[in-house]
């Protein structure tokens, strides 16, 4: 005969388990004790509007005795058989717990509380958890107050009370040892002022002979205040107290999705991009989470906001809110509120814009490349490191009417000193949103034009040499495309300033990742030399991947041109293309490396040669 | 120098992936290089390896990891084993990016990986992962069933991918053996949250898209079109499949905008990298032009590019702004990129994908357009 059994839970066992898995620390019992006389008031207040929910807290220390703690609420209470149900079983709540995930459809609820364990996480702190509860249901009609005692085994008592008490719940914790902490009053103000501080019941907190509510003070942006200052203060006051930090300015949030409010602070720091922006987050004005990270558009990483919701569904792991259409558009009005900030900043208080967007320079950007309207304003304020210095791109347009950039950073480094030289001032664009803000310019602004400059495009720019001179200089050229081809390289030759400078080596990115696989491939195995010359045969294009243009105007060169000692001429061109290589911090290949000790061992040779055939003076 | 070296990578650590971490990582290999600091050069190439994989450039992945390898192979106790070991997995799943990478190459590289992995003491967990990621490149449906029935017989260890990674995989090799329900469940832990990493859930909500469409979940589609999104259009270049895939999500829900993430992410696939990605765009884009010119009564569309997009080629005509021109434009170079990677496979796999346009078509017509 089959006989079914039950399995044999060990209740503190698994209460260990999900709250270690859920929670962060045991001092959540603390949340889901406020939370259940919140959920129970509210209840209540369902069946009389009129009523007023308090929740009142006592702790008790005792010598000799261990520390003892009452959470008591005037909310609905429970009847037989709720207790039953709700205290007695894990995993069912009598706020009807819906699953989380975004596939299954989210049903209407009025309460906060889905997932918790309950008042089963007190058996993290307690050896017993005693339960007095009357049902408002059962006002009036002679129904006796219960009481429940539970116990870690998974066992618990039901015993029938007396009627003369009032309606709502009562729980009665006794510290187990090792969770003193916990019971004292300091660490219980603490911990109901973290969770409950909005909340709009009082929560009365009793120690000793003291007395008084621990939320006192209603949400500071809700406040009224008689002037914008003492409102920006106070709201800068209450950012300070609660993350210890001089934020630079405070804005008001508001969204009808999700019937939301707070406020942003902007950070007096720039952040980084990589790590997404905690934020602080009530539902029905407990607190959810401290590192909501989901609340605000991706650009709005300049602020940290404190929010609360009543209309959104919170994550299974409390994290933040689900992340459901209604928290979409609940965030784009948040955006909404940022944004008109800074457009309003922009109107009529220009300096702390520009202060803005240079402290928070990548968010701001990224903003403006979302939203055209914020391109226009922020653009005049946008700094950019140019070959002469750093600008705003609204002094670089009173300066020059053409904007000219370049939108890589390597091809930048090349060419700022000869763009300098020429007097021309050249953007770059290789920095983050740099070349996409700069490529956006002229559609915005049709009366500007903007040009983006390729190095090789720079040196096509450069002067030429007369008939003359390029028939003077023919042998030149020669010998140096013969010196440079092994090398991957072109010679070339023109008039450019700074005459110092004898040479511009210019590589197109193509040209760079080729002597990156030459440098890998001297190194390698047989079966990584053959895939790497199977990549090295990239579809090719027309220009070549490096270029080497000799300055006609350097006085050294000029002299080269000149020289017809072909061997001296082929060594001094090898010292030029590896110091124009090492001017432009290219790592040399160890051909190269080859290349330069020859070179300059040859040169001291013939110098020496040179000074041993003078007779000494 | 090193110096420089420094604040280069601390600037790329706080950038999101993308082109300019990219570009600071290399010039910080670069430097590194040209004052022949090995050890920084290592530390610098494996930053860049990270940014090169996340970020479409396997390219410069393959070129640092051949680097680093050699820099092991010399000096094994000074070049952690650990991060080439590790590293080894992207780049045999880059390799086949690359048509003019042959199959003997990449199986050498597979069995090189390998017998490192054996030494290492590994499972081979994830070697096996890697042949069924091959496979499925290849479309080779039995080479692909043989290595996934290894790999589900065999344990996870250090070298494996994150959980949330390998359930994106079998999700992937599911939906290409056409069990599309069963792919769905696989995918339940990622949908809800449980499992993501810094790839998943991105990939998966995007390449569940079309298969939600076929079984007529329209509203869940709907769902992870939304959710999946915002997660690659801040990264494009390493994340056009995904893009692709929810271009063409939109090309049967809303085809205007479908043709607004066209046009915004088309510059990138001109000049992807990874050829295979490209066709997977330009794929998506060539059966939105086919939709949007069959729309009664017809629209006029020209494309609106931010630059004047030109492929990578520095002798092509610029891209056509013409619907008509454009799609032969783009059927120009789908074929030749089917091509390539045909006559490498040595079989027909590409060009049987460029036919699954016809069966997204069908789609259209039994669904209206909201």
């Amino acid at each position: 005969l089959a006989v079914e059994h039950r399995f044999q839970v060990h209740l503190r066992g698994l209460i260990d388990l999900l709250s270690n898995h859920l929670y962060s620390g045991p001092d959540v019992f603390v949340r889901e004790l406020l939370q259940n006389g919140v959920d129970a008031i509210r209840a209540r207040q369902q069946l009389e509007s009129a009523h007023a929910g308090e929740i009142n807290v006592e702790a008790h220390a005792r010598s000799g005795a261990p520390p003892t703690l009452m959470f008591a609420d005037n909310g609905i209470g429970l009847t037989e058989a709720e207790v039953h149900r709700f205290l007695s079983t894990i995993g069912e709540s009598s706020k009807r717990a819906v699953e989380s995930g975004a596939l299954v459809p989210a049903a209407p609820t009025d309460f906060i509380g889905q997932f918790g364990i309950g008042i089963l996480a007190c058996f993290l702190v307690s050896d017993e958890i005693v339960v007095i509860t009357r049902s408002a249901h059962a006002d009036g009609d002679g129904h006796a107050a219960l009481e429940w005692r539970g116990r870690p085994d998974g066992t618990y008592v039901l015993t029938k009370r007396g009627t003369d008490l009032a309606a709502g719940t009562r729980v009665y914790l006794t510290c187990q040892p090792g969770a003193e902490r916990h019971f004292s009053a300091d660490a219980v103000r603490e911990r109901i002022r973290h969770y409950g501080a909005l909340l709009p019941y009082p929560i009365r907190l009793s120690a000793g002979t003291v007395s008084a509510v621990v939320n006192d003070q209603e949400a500071p942006w809700r406040q009224h205040y008689d002037h914008p200052k003492e409102r920006a203060q106070a709201l800068l006051g209450y950012g300070r107290q609660l993350f210890e930090c001089d934020f630079l300015d405070a804005i008001s949030l508001r969204a009808d999705a999700g019937d939301l409010d707070g406020v942003a602070f902007v950070l007096p720091y720039a952040r980084d991009l990589t790590g997404r922006p905690s934020h602080r987050v009530y539902l029905k004005n407990m607190l959810l989470s401290d590192k909501a990270d989901n609340l605000l558009p991706n650009w709005a990483f300049f602020v940290k906001a404190v929010v609360n919701a009543n209309d959104l569904q919170p994550m299974a792991s409390r994290e933040s809110f689900r992340d459901d259409e209604k928290l979409e558009a609940a965030r784009d009005a948040l955006g909404g509120c940022l944004r008109d900030y800074l457009v309003d900043l922009a109107r009529n208080d220009p300096g702390r814009l520009q202060q803005l967007l240079h402290l928070h320079d990548l968010p701001l950007k990224a903003l403006a490349l979302e939203d055209d309207e914020c391109y226009r304003l922020f653009a005049p304020w946008f700094l950019f490191e140019t070959s002469q210095g750093e600008m705003m791109l609204g002094e670089y347009r009173e300066r020059h009417d053409v904007i000219r950039y370049v939108p890589h950073l390597e091809s930048f480094r090349q060419i700022a000193r000869v763009a300098a030289a020429q007097g021309m001032c050249i953007i770059n664009g290789g920095y983050t949103y740099g070349a996409d803000l700069l490529a956006r310019y002229a559609d915005l602004f049709p009366e500007a034009s903007c040009e983006a400059v390729e190095p090789s495009a720079l040196a096509q720019s450069f002067e030429e040499l007369s008939a003359e001179e390029i028939e003077q200089t023919q042998e030149f050229l020669d010998v140096a495309d013969a010196v440079l081809r092994p090398f991957g390289c072109r010679a070339d030759l023109k008039k450019f300033l700074p005459p110092s400078l004898p040479a511009l080596y210019a590589s197109s990115s193509e040209g760079r990742f080729l002597r990156a696989l030459e440098q890998a491939k001297e190194l390698s195995n047989p079966t990584w030399t053959s895939v790497l010359d199977t990549l090295q045969r990239r579809r090719r294009s027309g220009t070549p991947p490096a270029e080497l243009c000799f300055n006609y105007a350097n006085a050294l060169v000029r002299q080269l041109t000149a020289l017809r000692d072909r061997a001296l001429l082929k060594r001094a061109l090898q010292l030029l293309y590896v110091q124009a290589l090492l001017l432009g911090h290219q790592p040399l290949s160890h051909r190269e490396l080859a290349l330069m000790n020859d070179t300059l061992l040859a040169m001291i040779d013939s110098a020496l040669a040179g000074a041993a055939a003078r007779p000494a003076p | 120098m090193s110096d420089d070296i420094a604040r280069l990578r601390q600037e790329a650590a706080g950038l999101p992936y993308g082109p300019t971490k990219i570009a600071l990582l290399d010039e910080a290999v670069h430097l590194a290089d040209s004052i022949n600091d090995l050890d920084l050069g290592f530390a610098a190439r494996k930053e860049l390896m990270l940014a090169a994989d996340y970020g479409g450039r396997p390219d410069l992945l393959l070129v640092a990891f051949s680097w680093c390898l050699a820099q092991h192979d010399r000096d094994a106790p000074r070049f952690s084993r650990h991060n080439i070991l590790w590293q080894y997995k992207w780049v045999v799943s880059r390799a086949p990016q690359f048509p003019q990478i042959t199959l003997r190459q990449i199986d050498e590289l597979l069995d090189d990986m390998t017998e490192r992995y054996r030494r290492a003491g590994s499972t081979l967990h994830a070697v096996h992962d890697h042949r069924c990621k091959l496979a499925h490149h290849l479309g080779d449906a039995d080479a692909l069933v043989r290595s996934r029935d290894l790999l589900l017989r065999t344990e996870r260890d250090w070298l494996s991918d994150c959980r949330a990674c390998v359930a994106d995989n079998e999700i992937m090799y599911l939906l290409f053996l056409q069990r599309d329900d069963e792919a769905l469940a696989a995918a339940e832990p990622i949908l809800r949250g449980r499992l993501k990493c810094i790839d998943v859930p991105h990939r998966t909500l995007a390449r569940l898209l079309l298969p939600l469409v076929r079984l007529g979940r329209a509203d869940q589609a709907k769902d992870l079109h939304r959710r999946g999104y915002p997660l690659v259009r801040a990264n494009p270049s390493g994340q056009l499949s995904p893009l692709a895939e929810h271009i063409v999500y939109l090309t049967l829900t809303q085809l205007r905008q479908a043709a607004r993430t066209f046009e915004r992410f088309l510059p990138v696939a001109l000049t992807a990298v990874e050829l295979d990605r490209r066709f997977e765009f330009f794929r998506a884009g060539r059966f939105l032009l086919r939709v949007w010119m069959e729309q009664s009564p017809p629209q006029a569309w020209k494309l609106r590019l931010p630059v004047a997009a030109k492929g990578d080629d520095d002798a092509e005509d610029p891209v056509p702004q013409d619907p008509d021109r454009l799609a032969d434009w783009l059927d120009e170079r789908l074929d030749d990129l089917a091509r390539q990677f045909d006559d490498r496979n040595g079989n027909n796999h590409f060009r049987q994908q460029l036919g699954e346009p016809d069966e997204w078509h069908k789609l259209v017509q039994t669904r209206p357009h909201s």
